[in-house]
């Protein structure tokens, strides 16, 4: 389930942000997606979140700054926090 | 009356700029035609870039020299990047989420917000839109800005893009996609020089079959006319070469 989240959320980010030069391969799971890793910016992590929101209904959010920031600190940290939303979201 | 000078100017149009003035009206809008893409800016960088900013910056930086990329800038342009702001209007109106990328390019000064971010430049921007007499009023803010902001020369561009989509309908020859660059400055070389004039018009506005800032290549910039004028519903802009052997 994870992997396969994964690399939907690599296409995302490549189609949503206009990556030309980038695969999904060249995206690692612990690579930080902003600043030093793809060199994404605050504009890009808004519009990844609106894209996440349209995609699977789930609205990124923590419960302080740091939280949110952490959420987009990877592939994998996105991955785990989506599936754990949309599990809940079933469960309930 | 103002007296001003045009260092240097670029067109871009999809048109054959071969062909003589009189075929212009003629010519019909090519079926297939890119956008531009700007020089010297990095790919990774262009991705930022909508379609109307593309065309500014592309004519832009094509006008200006790459050993100096610092100018006052304004942008002129009848409608600016309508077609994406309506597109922001329409999510808005049914309550969808916005892209926010989308958003900010649909502010009318971006084009040359990111030319300043690009090429860091600090010098102060303004974009104006005042539908058919943009070419005039375009002119009349970099006049001002030669004037308060005194030692440097300004970019101007006037730009627009045809209508689509659901404004398709209002498109007509007048909204032809181009993009004039023009750095307008103080020089004194009278090859150069310009004399400028606005004043109010109520008169019977002429219709325009191309975009002004196109009839003003044509015919005053890049033609033989010692004169240009350009009347609109409220406001009348003449132009007028200082010298016979004028050449911009």
């Amino acid at each position: 389930m994870n992997d396969k989240l994964k690399n939907e959320l690599k296409e995302l980010i490549i189609s949503e942000l206009a990556l030309e030069d980038v695969s999904v391969d060249d995206i690692r799971d612990d690579q930080p997606i902003f600043n030093e890793g793809l060199g994404l910016d605050s504009i890009d992590a808004l519009e990844l979140g609106v894209a996440i929101q349209k995609k699977y209904g789930v609205k990124l959010k923590g419960k302080s700054d740091e939280e949110v920031k952490s959420l987009f600190s990877s592939i994998d940290s996105l991955a785990d926090f989506i599936s754990k939303s949309l599990n809940q979201a079933t469960s309930l | 009356m103002i007296t001003l000078a045009i260092k240097s100017f670029y067109l871009w149009t999809p048109f054959s700029l071969i062909e003589p003035i009189r075929d212009v009206y003629s010519l019909p809008q090519p079926e297939k035609w890119e956008i531009p893409s700007p020089d010297f800016i990095d790919k990774k960088k262009q991705r930022k870039l909508n379609d109307f900013s593309k065309l500014v910056l592309h004519s832009a930086i094509k006008c200006s020299a790459p050993e100096n990329r610092s100018y006052i800038t304004v942008l002129s342009s009848r409608n600016g990047d309508i077609n994406n702001a309506l597109k922001v209007l329409q999510d808005i109106v049914k309550d969808e989420l916005i892209s926010p990328q989308m958003f900010v390019n649909s502010v009318l000064n971006m084009p040359f917000a990111h030319y300043s971010i690009f090429f860091q430049n600090n010098l102060p921007s303004s974009a104006i839109s005042t539908n058919e007499s943009s070419l005039g009023y375009g002119f009349l803010e970099a006049a001002l800005n030669l004037k308060r902001f005194n030692g440097n020369d300004v970019l101007l561009t006037c730009a627009d893009l045809p209508l689509d989509g659901d404004l398709e309908s209002y498109s007509d020859t007048s909204y032809l996609p181009y993009s004039l660059s023009m750095i307008i400055s103080n020089d004194d070389n009278q090859n150069k020089r310009f004399c400028f004039e606005y004043e109010p018009y109520t008169g019977q506005k002429k219709q325009n079959q191309i975009p002004d800032a196109l009839e003003f290549y044509f015919h005053f910039l890049n033609g033989s006319n010692d004169t240009f004028i350009s009347e609109t519903s409220d406001s009348r802009f003449t132009w007028k070469k200082q010298s016979p052997v004028c050449n911009f």
